[in-house]
């Protein structure tokens, strides 16, 4: 009931939106800001109030030009440029070039647009007017060369900052694949991109999100291959974004998702171009976001977590028995506590009588009832996890040491947990690294799940399975379902699921991302040895 | 469909020719079924309350659809029941009511998710079972004795029947809430293709079920209260796997989940239909309480419940089964009858 | 979220199943006796003394016994076991029972069904449990010092699947002697245990079968030679020795069973009812008291005439002994009832009679498989 006003209260509210936003479209184009001046100084003075007396900021006078008769200034931010490309290509040649200094005939000159053509040595050089243009290049690293008597001035690409270089990436490691990873930097992100896919299809579409950080975000997709509707979707759903700052893209991914309150999530991310580029192949869309080297891929499928890059490196058998068994430490990993506890508290029957004695011995004395102490021993793990992670490699190195004495040896000598419990906690701990992108979702569901099974037993954890389950089946990314392809069942999407194919099977593409260009390769490509004659 | 079935094994009563009972079981509900496919087909896009308000006009047409409303709103009140007192059987001092509880929630929230959740989640939850239902089939595989098949004609032709009928309308009758959620098939021939198989694949599934209950019990047959589950209890290798019988809960639970889910949806869509609500979801959490209630309160013992289903529920459930759907299909006649006379009279 | 609010809700408020394993005994063996008042049931429970099988417990030298028998009475099975609560402090946890064990004189004075409903009815009992009989008082059984497995219960599970390397004890467990029992012709059975020795040094000997009647009480034993014949008709003789006079030496042969099965047919001429049993086995020469030539085809071949000789002998002695007790342990009737069901209605009265004068023809079909690992024998000049 409340649920249904609650529903009817948003739906008046996006109604609302709905007509505030059609309004701003109706009005025209808001004005474009103020235009630069062909008052040199004049600029500068605005600049300067514009940016503030910032340290960073640079503003470089000269005069060049036969007989020093032109007034420039290069205004860039320290640190974002390549001092060397301003030294060597840019005022270098305008102050000493002969062309200009010799040329007196050329004066006056008659556009800026000419110190472009015939002085800078610099790739990448556009003309900009507007005031609001050459503050948002000049902090991206570009340099701004204004001159006196020209309402235009010259962007310049200048861009050379102190950035990370590609290195191996730390989760996703192969033994066998590329190691190169995405690193902070976009163009470098997009570059690596490029790099794997060759076709001229590959589009890469940039905007500018969040008000503060103006960050710059590009989606990746091949043309042809990725459906229209899906760009459309992700383009509507980034433009929908408002926000003060994008630091990771994280912060994309909670703007876009499709369910904001399942734990689970539906938006993919990888560190790593291969992935991201077979991705794309298979009919996705990327977002690369400046300043994170992690790269979101939608929609994203469930099985996604199962699949690993080196999967389609490494020969097909042994890639389809990591499946299986990436498969069996999920559901390890969400299980084993929780059936533990049940079967302890509630289905001794369950456990042949052998064992069962080992483990009342191994029981005995322990002053917590199971259910207490699967959540403490669960929790102990977690913050040991949690701390390794966040700690200086050496001290983090003491703190598991520290962990496995105390919890492995001291708390069964000392009777307060049973060793049984020790062992399945520590199966859980190591099979729960096995799928690392359900990794959280999974630690939630096992705490879900044990505090169920304390409860009701294996009934409990059987409900609380077929809950996650229901959730799963009612869960869409980016309109392809979640479950895709066990739940609606796709034959030949199951080629790459819970077993790998050999490639030359895997002739189509995922029915559903790829619907525009089903087929990925020709048929027949089984190799065989030559035909003896 | 298979869920409760699997619990209550419908027409073991035949003894040891109950596996054949689910075979003329299907063949008697032919008529049903045909019906069921004919009403669909005939108004394709329409689930049952549109047709119904089309055929019998906008007053019976309610009403017809009230009652066959409450019949899937009961249904499920019955399944949840079913499990209710399986489980409380298996785990004596929980009460009741936590367990239908905790089921009721989970089929409000899978019935909420819409007919497409429904359907993802039926082909897993199918799959899976199958699956463990196969293994715990393989562990039994010991103990079953074939020869306890034999004789084949051990009741009269009239136990038979009587049999036979109450695999009729339990399940196999119970297609008629296909009419409800069809709508969402879009081809004709595909209804007919889905609802024929689904039968025939209950009905393999069934008779399989049946001949391992007998096979694994022979005379034990007659005594217990879940004959598919003393099956399991009887496993027992190397005293190693024993006791196997949370496996069976579990593909017990999630079928049942299933069918009550389905029939809760049928209910608030055909509701929503009724009272021309914008969306069903709303209403799912106050129907599906109603559901939990009627499920709480209509028996007080399982052994209510056991005689319920013996004597009372083949004839209730016939009353919907049968004679609405054979109404509303022969008023329908009807009128096509008359207005193509008119239209003859016309010309 | 609503499930998790749930969820803490019942988990807070209460787990009504729950049994933690530290407040359970673990009951491996029930044994019943005659009680002094004809009313009441007398039970004794085996629990596992979990205390003595610590490791600390094991290195000391304390020589407690690993269980701990309860003897309680009480008019139901059920009452008993509940008043068994009131000496035990933890409470007697019935899933991982192993063996049911029935005194000679209360199975044959009061019938065992009135013990086995409870097992059958609660959840907790698995009913693949064995039931036996025992020659003199039940909870002396549970007693004895067992040597290789500390707990008797447990080492009578082990001896009960001993049985197949010998054929000469029957195997029955809950649930078949259930079926049977619920059978209209066949008798239930179930397998005979007895302590040998005396003092300290008594074991448990399990061999032959205690014979019940339709009303679940004892009516006789069959012997070990008995209870193998009835083995090979219901097709559950797994394996055991033949024992046969050697040919052409004087000594005798074990001959190892490796394959069997049995069937029943009846059939149905004229009114007059003949049932047919059809044995086939396979074994092969396990040891040889004397000189047998084996590279002499009569030899191989007469030894197994004298197999199948044999193993009639063992069904015609089993026969005997259940028509004389007029108990159908081989379920004749059922098989005639499975055939014809429509005749069987006028034969069921009287089935008795019937089957105690049955025509009964024997089939034996034998191969001997091999001689194992040597031809001929060492004691070649005898």
């Amino acid at each position: 009931m409340f649920g249904f006003l609650k529903k009817k209260a948003r739906a008046m509210q996006l109604q609302k939106l709905n007509e505030k936003e059609q309004n701003k479209q109706n009005t025209p184009q808001k004005p474009a800001g103020p235009a630069l001046t062909p008052n040199l100084d004049k600029n500068l003075t605005i600049l300067k109030s514009t940016l503030g007396n910032s340290p960073d900021i640079v503003i470089r006078k000269f005069n060049f030009g036969p007989r020093y008769c032109y007034k420039a200034a290069l205004f860039f931010v320290d640190g974002m440029v390549d001092k060397k490309i301003i030294n060597e290509n840019i005022i270098k040649p305008l102050m000493y070039d002969m062309h200009i200094v010799r040329g007196e005939q050329r004066v006056p000159l008659a556009d800026i647009g000419e110190l472009r053509n015939i002085l800078l040595s610099v790739g990448d050089v556009k003309t900009v007017t507007l005031f609001d243009e050459v503050v948002t290049s000049s902090l991206y690293g570009n340099s701004i060369l204004l001159l006196d008597g020209f309402s235009t001035a010259l962007d310049i690409d200048t861009k050379g900052w102190q950035a990370r270089s590609i290195q191996e990436p730390t989760v996703d490691k192969v033994v066998r694949g590329p190691r190169e990873g995405f690193t902070e930097t976009i163009r470098f992100n997009t570059a690596l991109l490029r790099r794997k896919i060759l076709n001229p299809n590959l589009t890469i579409e940039q905007m500018i999100i969040g008000e503060q950080t103006r960050t710059h975000v590009a989606i990746a997709y091949l043309k042809g291959v990725t459906s229209p509707g899906l760009v459309e979707e992700v383009k509507t759903r980034l433009n929908r974004i408002k926000t003060d700052a994008i630091l990771e893209s994280g912060y994309i991914e909670q703007f876009i998702e499709d369910a904001p309150f399942s734990i689970f999530s539906t938006v993919g991310n990888t560190e790593k171009p291969d992935i991201a580029a077979a991705r794309i192949l298979e009919g996705r869309a990327a977002i690369l976001v400046d300043g994170t080297p992690f790269v979101l891929t939608v929609p994203m499928l469930f099985i996604e977590g199962f699949q690993a890059a080196e999967d389609y490196y490494s020969r097909p058998y042994y890639a389809s028995f990591v499946r299986l068994l990436r498969f069996m430490a999920f559901f390890l990993s969400i299980l084993a506590p929780a059936t533990y506890v049940a079967l302890l508290t509630y289905h001794q029957e369950f456990i042949p009588t052998p064992l069962l004695i080992t483990m009342a011995l191994s029981v005995q004395g322990v002053p917590f009832p199971a259910l207490v102490e699967a959540l403490l021993m669960g929790l102990m793990f977690e913050i040991l996890r949690e701390g390794g992670i966040r700690l200086p490699q050496q001290v983090g190195q003491a703190v598991s040491i520290v962990g496995a004495l105390v919890i492995g040896q001291a708390a069964v000598q000392a009777g307060l947990v049973d060793q049984t419990m020790i062992i399945v906690i520590a199966v859980t701990a190591v099979s729960s690294f096995l799928v690392i992108t359900h990794t959280d979702a999974a630690t939630l569901l096992r705490f879900i799940l044990v505090l169920l099974a304390g409860a009701l037993g294996a009934f409990g954890i059987v409900i609380g399975l077929l809950a996650v389950l229901v959730h799963l089946a009612s869960l869409r990314s980016f309109g392809v379902p979640y479950l895709e392809p066990a739940a609606p069942l796709v034959i030949g999407d199951l080629k790459d699921s819970y077993i790998r194919a050999p490639w030359w099977t895997m002739l189509k593409r995922p029915q559903l991302i790829g619907v525009r260009n089903p087929t990925r390769q020709d048929e027949q490509l089984k190799p065989a040895p030559p035909e003896e004659n | 469909m298979l869920g409760s079935s699997v619990v209550l094994s419908p027409g073991l009563n035949a003894g040891s020719a109950s596996w054949l009972t689910v075979v003329t079981g299907l063949a008697l509900a032919s008529p049903l079924v045909w019906m069921v496919i004919k009403l669909t087909g005939d108004y394709p896009g329409k689930t049952l309350v549109e047709l119904n308000d089309v055929i019998l006009g906008p007053l019976w047409g309610k009403i017809f659809s009230i009652m066959y409303l409450w019949y899937f709103f009961h249904l499920g009140a019955i399944v949840l029941r079913d499990f209710g007192d399986f489980m409380s059987t298996i785990m004596p001092t929980t009460p009741t009511s936590v367990f239908l509880l905790v089921t009721t929630a989970l089929v409000a929230y899978l019935a909420k998710s819409g007919i497409e959740g429904i359907v993802r989640y039926s082909l897993i939850i199918v799959f899976f079972s199958f699956i463990l239902l196969g293994l715990v089939f393989i562990l039994v595989s010991n103990n079953l004795n074939l020869s306890s098949l034999l004789p084949v004609n051990s009741i009269s032709a009239w136990q038979f029947l009587k049999a036979s009928y109450e695999v009729t309308v339990f399940p196999f009758g119970e297609i008629i809430v296909y009419a409800m959620i069809i709508k969402y098939t879009n081809n004709y021939q595909k209804i007919k293709r889905s609802v024929i198989t689904a039968l025939i694949l209950t009905c393999i599934f069934g008779s399989l079920f049946n001949i391992y209950v007998i096979t694994g019990l022979g005379n034990y047959l007659e005594i217990p209260t879940y004959p598919g589950y003393a099956v399991i209890r009887r496993v027992d290798i190397f005293g190693i796997i024993t006791r196997i019988d949370i496996g069976g809960a579990t593909a017990d639970l999630a079928l049942g989940v299933l069918k009550a889910s389905v029939m809760l949806y049928a209910v608030v869509l055909g509701i929503s239909q009724i009272l021309k609500l914008p969306t069903y979801t709303s209403i799912v959490l106050p129907v599906g309480t109603l559901m939990f209630l009627l499920s709480l309160i209509q028996f007080d013992s399982s052994v209510e419940n056991f005689f319920f289903h013996e004597t009372t529920y083949p004839y209730y459930a016939a009353f919907f089964q049968a004679f609405l759907p054979a109404l509303t299909l022969s008023i329908d006649g009807f009128k096509k009858f008359l207005t193509r006379k008119t239209d003859k009279a016309a010309a | 979220m609503i499930s998790l609010i749930l969820t803490l809700m019942i988990s807070l408020g209460g787990c009504w199943d729950r049994n933690e394993l530290t407040s359970l005994a673990i009951t491996t063996g029930a044994a019943f006796d005659k009680s002094k008042s004809p009313d009441l049931i007398a039970l004794t429970a085996q629990v596992i003394n979990l205390d003595t099988l610590a490791p600390a417990a094991v290195q000391s030298t304390i020589a407690a016994p690993p269980y701990w028998n309860i003897k309680t009475t009480g008019h139901t099975v059920f009452d008993c076991i509940r008043n068994a609560s009131q000496q035990s402090p933890n409470k007697l946890y019935w899933a991982h029972n192993q063996i049911i064990i029935f005194s000679e004189d209360l199975a044959r004075e009061k019938g065992v069904s009135e013990y086995l409903d409870f097992f059958l009815r609660d959840a907790e009992p698995r009913i693949s449990i064995w039931v036996l009989v025992s020659k003199g008082k039940a909870s002396d059984i549970l007693e004895m010092d067992s040597k290789l497995e500390p707990i008797p219960s447990i080492n009578i599970t082990s001896l009960i699947e001993n049985r197949r390397y010998t054929g000469k004890a029957s195997a029955v467990d809950l649930y078949e002697f259930s079926n049977r029992l619920l059978s209209e012709a066949t008798a239930p059975v179930m397998s005979l245990i007895e302590l040998i020795g005396n003092g300290e040094e008594r074991t448990p000997l399990l061999s032959g079968t205690a014979v019940f009647n339709q009303d679940s009480k004892m009516i006789g034993t069959l012997g070990e030679q008995e209870t193998r014949g009835m083995l090979w008709v219901i097709d559950q003789f797994e394996s055991g020795l033949l024992i046969v006079e050697a040919p052409g030496c004087d000594g005798q042969l074990g001959l190892e069973i490796l394959n069997s099965s049995g069937r029943i047919k009846p059939e149905l001429a004229n009114g007059q009812l003949k049932i047919k049993v059809e044995i086939r086995a396979s074994a092969s020469l396990g040891d040889a008291d004397c000189f047998v030539d084996i590279l002499d085809e009569n030899t191989w071949d007469s030894i197994n005439k004298r197999q199948a000789e044999a193993i009639r002998e063992d069904i015609l002695i089993s026969l005997q002994q259940a028509q004389k007790l007029k108990a159908d342990i081989f379920g004749f009737g059922d098989a005639v009832f499975k055939k014809y069901p429509r005749e069987w209605k006028d034969i069921k009265p009287d089935w008795e009679e019937i089957f105690s004068a049955l025509e009964v023809e024997i089939d034996v079909q034998t191969t001997l498989l091999r001689p194992n690992m040597i031809l001929q024998s060492v004691n070649k000049r005898s």
